[in-house]
């Protein structure tokens, strides 16, 4: 593809030429134009002008014929000396000739009474002329006036030439000068036009090469858009605005793959220190403890990969599922049954209260993963002889909710902000290995990618997370995060 | 030799722990960063090994306050951590080495033996003392290239001991670097492994290498005929 450069060029550059072109002829024409016009009009001056010199005057034999007389003393003397005209009788005999046709005729032409024909012709000594031939009836002297009744004059036929070469020449002096000057103008604006272009065009460049600097390892730059034209403000202003989401989202999955990274070297090096001394000192039945330790590593990876896949699967599957009245109390129910050993292991206090019955208008898959994560998150953090609350209200499907609070729980305010990002842990460590750090980071993904809110607040030592509908999550405290 | 492990992890604390004690180490063993940094500030070790992500106190604090308190125990950090800060951090907190999960065994065995030749100054795995050739890297001990059978607290006795070559150690110096923590060895336990140690290493007529000094310890060193 050209450049736009080079289109500009191009169409600008055809312009000018056009433009130059077009006006040079332009001018040549009219000024040809008017100059022929002049030109014709002196033809037909003089053609008058002969024409006039001529009478009908009986008893003066100035003719060979007739009484017709040509009387050129009148005549202005430059019209006789630089004009080649005949008088012809409407037979086309020659009446009357001037001496600088010598033996020359000058083409016949009948126009009709009072009418004038105008050529181009090659007068005698191959001079270029134009000649005007002027059909008249010569003026009755006045001796003869009054006029018989019904008298007419013979129809006769002027023609006058004159050497056109001067107004040729006139017009080769104005070619030359429109093509000179016309040139001269074209290189000189076709160099402004160039000049032009490169400055107008420079800011583009400068944004392109701005742009080109901006790679992988500095992302964090930003396009300087101090000197940038007005037109390119908003181009510059966006540009960095999606650089900011770009390097926001590159970092978030980054930190997200570090962390991922991160999580899988431990149970990895568990798994490598374990199979390596069980290899290396063999004892009766500590390979078989080996085994099921490896065993037991190689479930919590795999629940891990899950969680993580559940995360993938959340940015991929964004408003893929279907919207549906889902009711809220049997999947409660259904988790708190699969924590039940741990619930009364812990001796935690349970408290369900849906209102009789919430649902909520979510996809039923997303609901369900929710529900369980937060569920046995909230189990396996609150200690022993802690309390665990579900609460819901659904009597409005649209508005409903689902909190999930647990008590005492040991966050500070500002964990809050940290508490649904994965493989975050309150203590740091990851001493816990039966919880990967990622329930609350899938609920959230999942949530998000079905349009629900998750919110999170912190009254004392008791934590309630709440899921809505998106403009229902104001949050349990407001802390919508 | 006397080692730390400061790891939150249960299961490298079994297999490390079982691992390296079967390599003849005396291990002690905590599971967050505030019992590591009370271990290291009360006993001598030769290497503690430390965790950075840790329970109750951060790894990089635990290795600061140890600098901060004076201990010039040699540090490796055995983190997930793996970014060129992280390491660069660490190593400029004080740690003597950096070792990334997932490891090779092998490789931090290496790593903890290089830093004990280095807290006793020897450059060189094969100590010599007359007729005795310790191969600390390959563990194994010859005598006139005759091979030696010892056991790990034997061997574990000898290593100290030819580090120290020449040096007079006591008892309670012996007793630190062959128990942990959470050993209780019988009174006799360490005349017991030296007597079994000296039988192995001097036989019958054999030219004296391990000598007692009454009151002082025992002393490695290759007297003159």
């Amino acid at each position: 593809m050209k450049s736009i450069r080079t289109r500009l060029l191009v169409l600008l550059l055809a312009g000018i030429a056009l433009t130059l072109a077009g006006g040079g002829i332009a001018v040549y024409w009219i000024a040809r134009a008017g100059m022929l016009e002049q030109l014709d009009a002196s033809l037909n001056a003089r053609a008058h002008t002969i024409a006039s010199l001529v009478a009908f005057e009986p008893g003066r034999p100035a003719f060979e014929s007739g009484a017709l007389v040509f009387d050129s003393g009148d005549a202005p003397a430059d019209v006789l000396t630089t004009t080649w005209f005949e008088l012809r009788d409407s037979t086309g005999a020659v009446l009357k000739r001037s001496t600088n046709l010598g033996v020359a005729e000058l083409p016949r032409r009948d126009p009709g009474p009072d009418d004038i024909v105008i050529e181009d012709l090659v007068l005698p000594e191959e001079v270029q002329g134009r000649a005007i031939w002027h059909s008249f009836r010569p003026r009755i002297d006045e001796d003869l006036r009054p006029t018989p009744t019904g008298f007419e004059t013979e129809l006769l036929v002027v023609v006058a030439a004159i050497d056109r070469g001067p107004l040729d020449a006139a017009l080769d002096t104005l070619l030359t000068t429109l093509f000179v000057v016309g040139g001269g103008i074209g290189v000189v604006t076709c160099l402004l036009v160039i000049l032009g272009v490169r400055t107008g065009l420079a800011p583009l460049d400068r944004l392109g090469r701005q742009l080109g600097e901006i790679g992988g390892r500095t992302l964090s730059n930003r396009l300087d858009g101090s000197n940038a034209p007005r037109e390119l403000t908003p181009i510059y202003r966006e540009i960095n605005e999606m650089l900011d989401r770009v390097e926001r989202t590159l970092e978030r999955e980054r930190s997200f793959a570090d962390a991922t990274a991160h999580e899988l070297r431990t149970p990895l090096a568990e798994l490598r220190a374990t199979a390596e001394v069980a290899l290396r000192w063999p004892e009766p039945g500590r390979a078989l403890d080996a085994l099921h330790e490896i065993l037991t590593i190689g479930h919590e990876m795999e629940r891990l990969v899950e969680s993580l896949l559940l995360i993938s699967r959340g940015h991929a599957s964004e408003g893929d599922q279907a919207d549906t009245d889902v009711d809220l109390a049997p999947i409660v129910a259904r988790v708190m049954e699969h924590e039940s050993s741990t619930i009364e292991a812990k001796r935690i206090g349970v408290i369900v209260d849906l209102n009789g019955g919430a649902s909520m208008h979510a996809p039923r898959e997303a609901i369900e993963i929710i529900i369980r994560n937060l569920i046995t998150n909230a189990v396996h953090y609150t200690p022993r002889g802690g309390r665990l609350a579900v609460r819901g209200d659904g009597s409005n499907g649209h508005a409903a909710y689902l909190d999930v609070e647990n008590d005492p729980v040991e966050l500070r305010e500002e964990d809050l902000a940290l508490l649904f990002r994965p493989f975050w842990r309150a203590d740091g460590s990851r001493a816990d290995r039966t919880h990967a750090g990622l329930g609350l980071a899938v609920v959230k993904q999942v949530a998000h990618a079905t349009g629900l809110e998750v919110t999170a607040a912190l009254h004392g030592k008791r934590l309630t997370i709440r899921l809505a509908r998106g403009r229902e999550a104001s949050g349990p405290n407001g802390s919508d995060r | 030799m006397h080692l730390l492990l400061v790891e939150d992890s249960r299961r490298l604390q079994d297999s490390l722990t079982r691992g390296l004690r079967r390599c003849g180490y005396a291990v002690d063993v905590a599971g967050d960063g505030e019992t590591g940094l009370r271990f290291a500030l009360h006993n001598t070790y030769d290497v503690i090994i430390l965790d950075l992500m840790l329970p109750k106190l951060d790894g990089g604090v635990v290795l600061q306050r140890l600098r901060d308190a004076g201990h010039d125990t040699h540090v490796l950090i055995l983190t997930a951590k793996n970014g060129v800060d992280d390491r660069v951090h660490g190593l400029r907190d004080g740690a003597d080495d950096y070792l990334i999960k997932p490891f090779s065994f092998d490789e931090l065995l290496a790593r903890i033996q290089a830093l004990i030749r280095r807290s006793y100054r020897s450059k060189n795995p094969v100590i010599s003392i007359g007729p005795l050739t310790i191969d600390t890297s390959a563990r194994t001990v010859t005598r006139d290239g005759a091979p030696i059978e010892l056991s790990r607290r034997e061997y574990a006795l000898l290593e100290y001991l030819a580090f120290r070559k020449g040096q007079i150690v006591d008892r309670m110096q012996i007793e630190d670097h062959l128990y942990g923590e959470r050993d209780f060895p019988m009174s006799n336990a360490v005349d017991r492994v030296i007597c079994t140690l000296r039988r192995k290493i001097e036989p019958n007529g054999a030219q004296k290498i391990l000598m007692t000094r009454r009151g002082l310890g025992y002393v490695l060193e290759e007297r003159a005929q």
